[in-house]
């Protein structure tokens, strides 16, 4: 059993940053960046994550009960000016803003996403003597998440390749909105926001708790029952950004014939 | 006393009873088990959940039928407002003890009509 909750905690809390790293390699190979940042971001996100861990106790305090959720709601609302900032970056050819965007944007994520893990984490290694199945889980998990981010970033490359970056910004863009609306879920959790009543339910198809659903929440925000408000600041994350962007890049990407100059 | 005082404690006054208005539900998490295991709580209204872990690990409260999460941590309180729910059962769980920690929340109108 903790073999299995190890595998999916791990796909739930790490799928998301592997989603994001694997889009913005897309982007850099692309562009023929180096991958350097990769590792500063992945040192500040760890730095960060262990910070947080060793201070979200403190933080649950916070503001009567509801400090995690609103410095989520925050650290959300920042990754998403860093996904647009690092987007323009990319369709207008910033190489300076655009690594600072992404080591910004990696480290943040992991931060949350590894100090949810690592609470876990040190909460079992507090009380278990047999670690192996937790080792297991974590390396299947990662082994998983592996696969996922390669298969991502081969279809990135490809539509790239292809003459179609709008396809990855899409991606990208669907994976922000859909951080952030998670997070207004949590402001209603804690009664900063108004309850959300679910719009449909789709549960009878994809369930939050399946495997499609994991992986289409990790990918883009998937929730079977989604709030009205939810939806509302989905479509806008999604679709304002994608019109700016689809004028942007007429001017930004020449043709396939001519991109191998890059 | 100016008009815009007075209604501002107007205001002030409608606003006090819809605050008064949330019910308040204690769960308790001892030995990675949640009491009580069904807690039965009125449909159609918000209600405020307060979740008291007594154990000595961290424990995350989950339940993906009330789209709800949140780390409770050793020996502290934490709270979670659920609802306005249908009437009816939603399964919720401890993420890092999902095998000990399960529980229901029943949602029952005013005629107690729940699901089984």
């Amino acid at each position: 059993m903790v073999l299995i909750n190890s595998v999916i905690l791990f796909l739930r809390d790490a799928l998301p940053v592997f989603v994001l790293i694997s889009l913005l390699l897309a982007f850099a190979n692309f562009a023929g960046r180096r991958w350097y940042w990769l590792g500063g971001a992945l040192l500040m996100g760890l730095a960060g994550s262990m910070l947080l861990t060793h201070q979200v106790d403190n933080l649950s305090e916070w503001l009567e009960g509801a400090g995690v959720e609103v410095f989520i709601f925050t650290c959300q609302l920042i990754i998403y000016a860093l996904l647009l900032t690092n987007l323009h970056c990319q369709f207008k050819g910033y190489q300076n803003a655009w690594v600072a965007t992404a080591v910004l944007m990696v480290g943040l994520v992991l931060t949350l996403d590894g100090a949810n893990f690592l609470v876990y984490l040190f909460s079992y290694w507090s009380h278990e003597q047999t670690p192996m199945a937790l080792v297991m889980g974590t390396i299947l998990g990662g082994t998983v998440c592996m696969s996922l981010a390669v298969l991502l970033y081969i279809g990135c490359q490809h539509w790239l390749a292809s003459g179609y970056p709008l396809l990855c910004a899409l991606l990208m863009l669907l994976w922000g909105a859909g951080q952030l609306s998670y997070s207004l879920n949590l402001l209603s959790q804690v009664d900063l926001l108004p309850p959300m009543r679910p719009v449909w339910d789709t549960s009878d198809w994809i369930a939050d708790n399946s495997e499609l659903g994991h992986l289409l929440n990790s990918l883009m925000g998937y929730e079977a029952a989604p709030g009205l408000l939810q939806i509302i600041v989905y479509m806008l994350a999604v679709l304002l950004p994608f019109i700016w962007l689809y004028r942007l890049n007429r001017h930004a990407y020449p043709t396939p014939a001519v991109k191998g100059e890059v | 006393m100016s008009k815009t005082s007075i209604k501002l404690a107007v205001l002030m006054l409608l606003a006090l009873p819809c605050k008064a208005e949330v019910e308040e539900f204690e769960l308790v998490l001892k030995s990675h088990l949640f009491y009580p295991s069904k807690l039965e709580v009125p449909a159609g209204r918000k209600v405020k959940l307060v979740i008291h872990n007594q154990d000595d690990t961290p424990e995350e409260f989950d339940s993906f039928d009330l789209n709800r999460e949140k780390v409770i941590f050793p020996n502290r309180k934490a709270t979670v407002y659920i609802g306005p729910l249908k009437p009816g059962v939603y399964e919720f769980f401890g993420e890092f003890n999902p095998n000990s920690a399960r529980g229901q929340v029943v949602a029952i109108d005013r005629e107690g009509n729940g699901a089984d």
